[in-house]
């Protein structure tokens, strides 16, 4: 599964202030992720500029909207803007997130914690092969951040992600900084959850900044990464070897060198890391 | 929309329900709390950001596509309005882009705007240009192309308007309301809009436009809207507008990409025999 890989290296996320910047400059970054739906349009501007770039970067189709762990079920208009969408653009990779979104009435547009227990697996399975089946390709799906958990839990997060991956065969986007934000808020083991995952299902990591509040760590990605975060990411890459990582930042978004100096924190990160295990061999 | 059922996920499906009764009515709150670990004082806290999450996402994906609306409001006004839609008119879409869809029909019922009957129509408008921002490119009808065409040929030409145009017909003069927007040094909007206008939203190229059309043209507009052939389209232009220049009208079309052909040119020449 792993030889399946197509992002390599260090990439940042695409974002609008950043379109003019990005096609002018083309900085030196190995991949460059957007947020799927934001591009289900039938054609205009923002279409565009993702069409230019992905001449010159690996292109991550990262979705937000899919909602795997929804009871109601799937939206098939949904998933298949994001075939259209994956046939237009011919991403290295696909992912989606570990969360519920909606219900038969409304949907929220939020990345929701679901109760971890069999049932949703279940369903969760079912989903991720349906949109496999659809896409004709792997799935990523990606650990989330949470201010809650259910009493009716039966795993941990992690656990539950190496179950859906083995499942599946779907492999997982670690965010690092989800991680962190769930030892702050429910004492969870960030390590423990890393040991829990098979290496051999982690494709891609997630490093963000988050915001300290008295009631929860909450992952507003309007920050760089946190020294703690750096910390968890050696360790990520300690047990799951050289992975794609990427730089988020979706709110306050600074100038586009402030993305790409995190970039490069990552990728010293990373040349550190295997000059260590170089010394330990 | 359609949904695959899934017949075993009646307990997370409850669980589900009672997360967004309680997002969406406070004073539901306590029917989901009990399904949380932890005290619940602190989870009441957190599940509160879920709540101001969702309320940030309505207002953030309605500025978005409705700039001019919320400068003509106030920030504080359209926060609270943007409240009230999100509850009447629930998100049904993982894609935010098409959320504001139904904001020209609640501003219609909305009896605190009642004194600003023009903005319903505004909305509509802004609807269109954000709609025209995600349409798609093809390539419009093309000068060249109608130069190689016969008279007749052209008079029967079938055409439609490009996806990226649309008209908004109006009794107030709402594109002088959108232009004054444009210019975000010009002082409060003052001028009482009791103009009736036909506005036209266009994409000559990735930058969506908007502009006031005469008479003819939007007769003309209106009648390509409609499926009408080229030349009757043009005709009811003339009617509108007698000393109207139809061949200028019509190369501004061309020139502005308009226009997409929706048949091909042998066919309506066929016709025409």
């Amino acid at each position: 599964m792993r030889s399946e890989l197509r992002v390599r290296g260090v990439g940042i996320g695409l974002r609008a202030p950043h379109y003019r910047d990005v096609l002018a400059r083309r900085p030196p970054v190995d991949w460059l992720e957007v947020h799927s739906e934001n591009y289900f349009g039938d054609g205009g501007w923002d279409l565009h500029v993702l069409q230019e770039l992905r001449a010159d970067y690996p292109i991550s189709l990262h979705g937000v909207g899919l909602g795997l762990g929804s009871a109601r079920g799937w939206d098939r208009e949904h998933l298949e803007r994001l075939a259209r969408l994956a046939r237009r653009v011919e991403p290295a990779v696909i992912s989606e997130h570990l969360c519920w979104s909606a219900t038969v009435e409304r949907h929220v547009n939020d990345l929701l914690p679901l109760p971890l227990t069999t049932e949703a697996l279940q369903l969760v399975c079912e989903h991720t092969d349906a949109v496999q089946t659809a896409l004709g390709r792997q799935l990523l799906v990606e650990n989330v951040s949470s201010g809650l958990r259910y009493r009716s839990d039966e795993f941990g997060e992690a656990q539950f992600l190496r179950e859906l991956a083995a499942r599946t065969g779907c492999g997982v986007l670690l965010d690092v900084n989800n991680l962190y934000v769930n030892q702050c808020n429910h004492g969870e083991s960030a390590l423990a959850a890393m040991a829990e995952l098979d290496p051999r299902s982690v494709q891609e990591i997630h490093l963000a900044g988050h915001w300290v509040t008295e009631a929860a760590v909450i992952d507003h990605h309007g920050d760089r990464v946190a020294e703690p975060v750096w910390d968890l990411y050696r360790a990520a890459l300690r047990r799951f070897g050289p992975c794609a990582t990427l730089i988020e930042w979706d709110t306050d978004i600074p100038a586009l060198d402030v993305l790409l100096q995190e970039a490069e924190k990552a990728r010293a990160a990373g040349v550190t890391v295997a000059e260590e295990s170089t010394r330990a061999a | 929309m359609p949904h695959e059922r899934i017949a075993a996920a009646r307990p997370l499906a409850d669980i589900q329900g009672l997360f967004v009764g309680a997002l969406e009515n406070p004073a539901r709150r306590d029917d989901v709390l009990a399904h949380f670990r932890g005290d619940p004082r602190l989870t009441g806290r957190r599940f509160d950001l879920y709540r101001n999450n969702l309320r940030g996402s309505w207002e953030k994906s309605l500025a978005a596509a409705y700039p001019v609306l919320q400068r003509y409001v106030g920030q504080e006004f359209f926060l609270a309005m943007s409240a009230l839609y999100g509850q009447q008119f629930p998100s049904t879409s993982g894609d935010l882009n098409r959320f504001g869809g139904r904001l020209p029909f609640f501003l219609e019922g909305f009896p605190a705007l009642s004194e600003h009957p023009w903005l319903p129509d505004l909305a509509r408008l802004e609807w269109a240009v954000h709609r025209s921002h995600y349409a798609a490119d093809g390539a419009p009808l093309a000068a060249g192309a109608v130069a190689a065409m016969s008279e007749g040929t052209l008079d029967q030409l079938a055409v439609a308007l490009h996806p990226t145009c649309s008209l908004i017909p109006s009794a107030w003069d709402v594109a002088a309301l959108w232009r004054w927007h444009q210019s975000p040094e010009q002082g409060p909007w003052t001028d009482d809009l009791q103009r009736p206008c036909t506005a036209l939203v266009y994409r000559p190229r990735w930058k969506v436009l908007v502009r006031a059309l005469d008479a003819g043209q939007a007769a003309g507009l209106a009648g390509v809207a409609a499926g009408a052939r080229l030349g009757d389209a043009l005709l009811a232009a003339c009617t509108a507008e007698p000393a109207l220049d139809v061949a200028a009208v019509f190369s501004g079309w061309l020139r502005d990409g308009l226009l997409v052909e929706t048949a091909p040119a042998h066919e309506a020449a066929a016709a025409d025999r």
